[in-house]
Parts: structure tokens; sequence; C-alpha cells
């Protein structure tokens, strides 16, 4: 690619990053303290895009001016650069300089997916390819956060560990509220369907699909449905509290309404 | 090259002789790129039922975000190396190396954590290093170690692995490790003949034009690099059927010698291949501290990069042994690693079930 497109492709995913980034989707991908980063990068990449473009035009402005054609001679975009290479064979990369890495055009594909595609958050078939094993990651679990309402709101991280593995039962009796979206109308021959939200550490791609086993009388919504469900906690029979579980736990439902998907659909 | 240039160009002679027939035109690349991209944003709509399959929107969100996430570490990286490659000059590194090889090596290796920057900065570095008689050794510990232990492949490599300072130390420890060891071998059983026309970058571009050219250029190479791992990670996510996958990750040599070799294929930038290994969720650490290790010290660009500076015979030499210590250090220490943590995340992969 000569450097003209090299500069527009720069521009494009610059630019194509920045609107990202100052839109609700970026919370689909990545972390929101990093969005700013994010907004660094791409003004980055807008100015270097600029910088080379400009480079590129000029070139083909002394191509111009010199009486060239188009697409003829001038191998190499710049006096400087072709010194460069005259003077030792310096650039070591074993391509022609003004034609720009190939590969660069993979970069393009991100830019796609952005605009075409538009990926959403990680919903029910990311989650069903998970083993949804949860771990116990903490030892105390301090008090449960204030009600609102008569609920608890429990994020679905905090409300599986402490149904599988705390010790003194801090959920005993509870009426808590979990948002999340349906991953499985029917757990594999159990009772209920899956409540789940991804859990991230650094980014999408290493989302971990947390699920709770909506069981009670009220019927399974849609697959991918956010909803905010209210209920009680209830021990799943053979399963010990503290010991390692391969099923989610279970919750008790008393009412299920649909809503909206969170502008932020990650725990983090 | 500039004198005949010149000459051509004074005698006409570089014009195509009347009646030949003209030159065949490149793609007008430029041109497409701003036409699919309008139509992408303008057609959106009509596109929208045939994109809306589940696992081409989950890939989409996978490789998107591996790539979104490494940006900003890519972009920092780009523009540091290019300073390097622009302003400092390669005697200060000389002078400030160990007289005898047995303590330039590893002094050469810590040197790499102080230069950020990608492989592709280190390795014309080293050539410059070893045309200025530097030992070669001490030039290639230092081209190995550069790009994997130097502060923003290990911010990254935090952020990427947060909650885990185990995994950041073992990739130093491990990097550090390979390209010492590396060095030794190469100073006790190297040829040097291999090496006599190493080619340096030259440096008489001005150095704000070089630090632009190199910035934009690495970049470039370096995403679109980032981008082929994004996607290698969401396909093993997504479409990988599972089978395919408990084999892979659930059995620790294979695993290893799986993401050895991913490694080797998928040149990334080690600013960002963290971010890749993090997609990798089902791998053990060990297998994906394999890939961390392995990517920076030989990979296809890597090997071409140093084929070109140093010669084609000297790459056929070098890739094997910096492959073979490479998997070496970082299996010992994700073994230790897993051994003082005590955490089974090291040695086990968790499979899907």
């Amino acid at each position: 690619m000569d450097e003209r497109t090299q500069g527009a492709l720069l521009l494009a995913v610059g630019g194509v990053t920045i609107r990202l980034g100052l839109s609700d989707a970026a919370f689909n991908f990545i972390r929101p303290e990093y969005v700013p980063l994010q907004l660094i990068a791409g003004t980055v990449l807008l100015v270097l895009g600029a910088i080379t473009l400009l480079r590129g035009l000029r070139a083909d402005v002394s191509d111009v001016v010199d009486g060239r054609g188009p697409d003829e001679g001038h191998m190499h975009h710049d006096d400087d650069v072709q010194d460069a290479v005259a003077g030792g064979q310096g650039h070591a990369h074993g391509h022609d300089h003004a034609q720009g890495p190939r590969v660069a055009w993979m970069l393009a594909a991100p830019l796609f997916a952005i605009l075409l595609i538009a990926p959403p958050p990680l919903g029910s078939f990311a989650a069903n390819r998970q083993s949804g094993v949860i771990q116990s990651s903490v030892s105390t679990y301090g008090p449960l956060p204030p009600a609102e309402g008569d609920a608890v709101p429990l994020r679905l991280g905090d409300y599986t560990v402490r149904a599988l593995y705390d010790p003194e039962q801090s959920l005993e009796g509870q009426r808590v509220r979990l948002t999340g979206f349906v991953s499985r109308q029917e757990a594999d021959g159990e009772e209920g369907w899956l409540l789940t939200r991804f859990a991230l550490n650094c980014c999408a791609a290493d989302g971990t699909a947390i699920n709770v086993e909506v069981v009670g009388d009220q019927p399974a919504p849609a697959v991918d449905q956010w909803v905010v469900v209210e209920g009680t906690w209830r021990n799943r029979d053979g399963h010990e509290i503290g010991e390692l579980s391969a099923e989610p736990p279970l919750l008790v439902v008393e009412s299920v309404q649909t809503t909206e998907q969170p502008v932020e659909p990650y725990e983090i | 090259m500039t004198e005949d240039l010149q000459q051509r160009r004074a005698t006409g002679a570089d014009q195509p002789p009347v009646g030949a027939p003209t030159p065949r035109r490149r793609l007008p690349t430029l041109e497409l790129l701003a036409i699919a991209l309008v139509a992408a944003v303008l057609l959106r709509p009509r596109f929208a039922g045939l994109l809306d399959g589940d696992a081409l929107q989950t890939w989409s969100t996978i490789f998107v975000s591996i790539t979104i996430q490494a940006l900003p570490f890519l972009v920092l990286g780009v523009l540091i190396s290019g300073a390097i490659a622009a302003f400092v000059p390669p005697l200060a590194l000389t002078r400030l190396l160990p007289r005898r090889t047995i303590f330039a090596i590893p002094v050469a290796g810590l040197a790499g954590a102080a230069l950020p920057g990608c492989e592709c900065g280190s390795v014309p570095i080293a050539g410059r290093l070893a045309a200025r008689g530097a030992s070669p050794a001490a030039a290639f510990a230092f081209m190995l170690s550069a790009p994997a232990i130097n502060p923003i492949v290990l911010v990254a490599t935090a952020v990427a692995f947060p909650g885990r300072p185990d995994v950041v130390a073992a990739r130093f420890t491990a990097s550090l490790l390979a390209a010492i060891v590396v060095g030794y071998v190469w100073a006790r059983y190297g040829d040097p003949d291999l090496i006599k026309d190493a080619k340096g970058y030259d440096e008489s571009a001005t150095p704000w034009s070089m630090f632009g050219q190199v910035a934009t250029h690495d970049f470039l190479h370096a995403g679109g690099w980032l981008v082929l791992g994004g996607m290698t990670a969401a396909t093993l996510q997504v479409i990988v059927p599972r089978s395919i996958l408990n084999t892979l990750a659930g059995n620790e040599v294979i695993a290893i010698l799986a993401l050895a070799v991913l490694a080797v294929v998928l040149a990334i930038c080690s600013e960002a291949d963290a971010f890749v290994a993090t997609g990798l969720s089902q791998f053990s650490f060990t297998s994906r501290l394999v890939f961390l290790v392995v990517g920076p010290a030989v990979d296809i660009k890597l090997i071409a990069l140093q084929a070109g500076v140093f010669g084609r015979r000297f790459a056929m030499r070098f890739a094997p042994l910096a492959f073979v210590v490479a998997v070496a250090c970082a299996v010992g220490i994700g073994l230790a690693a897993g051994a003082i943590t005590d955490n089974p995340s090291w040695t086990q992969g968790v499979v899907v079930q």
C-alpha cells in the first residue's frame, strides 16, 4: 500500500477508536477505566495518519512536477529514505518501504466489524461454551449491602460465592435482587433457567460467565433477554456449603422484570 | 542508487521509451478503502440481517476487544521505538557494556529492560551494535531481552492478567533467562563468520522524519499482526469444536507445543501478545507463558528480519536455538511458579465441558 493509503488507514483506525471511546459501545469490549487511554491512542493515530497522508500527497505532487506518471518511478516516498537506503541497505525489512507492510490490511477488519456488525456484549452463545464453574475467591464475606426497596441488590459474582461457599450463610432469609440476562431456558434437565452475567478480568476476551439457576413458578423469559430478578436463596440438595460445586447456585424467584441491557453489561 | 537515479533523470532515461506500453497501474487502494468504509457505514441497515449470527457476533466481540484493549500499548510502544531508532545513538550502548563477554551478556540482557519497543526495533539495533564491534553474543542477548522485558510489555502483561503479579514476574524471569542462555550458547558455539556483514540502520535520514516513519511503519505492521492474533484467539474461543479444544488445552504437553508453535506463526508484537494470551483462557498459565516468551524471541517476522540484518545462514541457526531455549526456560519458570505460588492454574488448563 502506498503512503497515502497508509495514512488513510491510520486515520480510519484512529477515528473509529475515538468514536468508539466516546460512545457506550466501548463498554462492550473493555473496562470503563481504560476508555481514556483509547481516546489518547486514537488521537496519536490521527496525528500520525495525517502526517503520513500529507507526505504521500506531497510525493504525488512532486511526481507531477517532475513529469512522472501517477504510478511510475518514485519507488521511495521521500528523499530522506532514498538516502537511507542508498547509504547502506539499511532497512532490514526485506520489502519496499513505499509499499508498506501488507499485513497492515488486517487493521481494516476491526473497523468493518465495528461499523457493520457492531458486536454486542458477550451473551448466551459465549456463556454456553463455558463450563460455568465458580470458584471461591474470598475467605471473608463481609456484611451484605443495604437494601434498596425491599430487596438487597447484589452482583452475580457476589451472590454466587456467598451462595456456594459462605459458611455463615449471609443470604439466609434475605430477599435479593439480581440483574443479568437469560442464557439458557432449561438447564440440562434441571428445574430452572440460567441467569447469567459476565465478569471481566482484562477485557471481553477473557470474560467468565457467572450463572445462577432460577427456579420457581415464573415462566422463563426469552434467551438473551435482560431481566431483574428478585427472590431468595435456597441451597441445592446435596451441596455442602464451602465445597467446590460444578453446578450454579439456586435462586427461588419471586418476581421477574424484563429490562434494557445496562450501559455497562459486564461485572468487573 | 541515488546517483544512478539522478543520472537517469538528467538524461531523461527514467521516462518510459516512446511507444512502449504504459506501465501497469497499481490498484487504487486508497480509493477502494475509502469507498469500502463509506459503503459499510451507509449500507449497515441492509446488512443487519446477514450478520446477526451468534457465533459471528461473539467472535467479533472477542477479537475486537483484544485489538482495542491492546491498542494504546501498541501506540506507546511504536512511539518509543521510533524515538529510539531516531534519537538514541547506538554507541551509547556499546560503551556501557563490560569488556569481557562473560559479563557483557547478562548486562546486555538486563539493558533490554530499559528499551521499550517492538521486536522490529531490536533487530536493527543489535545489528548496529554488532557492526560497531560489540560482542555478538551480548548483542543477541539484548536483541532477545529488549522486546520481552521492557516496561511497556510488563505493564501490558499486568493489565492483561490483573491480580496475577506472578505472571508478570514469571514472564520477566523466563525471558531474561532465555536471552542470557542464548547469549552464552552463542558465545560458546556460535560461528562469528556468520555475522560478518551485519547491517545496521542508516542514520542519514533526519531524526524527526525517521521517527515518524518508523512509528507509522511499526504500528501498521504490529497492528496487522495483532488483529490476526486476536482473530486466532476468537476462533479458538468460538469456532474450534470443544473436543479439539479439550485435546489441546487439557493435555499439558500438547498445550505447550501448540502455543509455542502458535507464537511462532503469529508474529504479534510483545506489547500486545499478553492480550491475545488472555483470550486463550482454556490454557494453563505455563503454556501461556511459553506463548509469551517464545513470541518475542522467534516468530516468522523476526526470522525474516534477522535474515535481512544478519544473513540467512545465521537466521537458520539462530531461530531454532532461540525457540528451544525459550520453550525450556518458560516451562522451567512456569513449573517453578506453580510450585512457589501453589496455584494449580499454572499447570492445569480449564477445559470447556
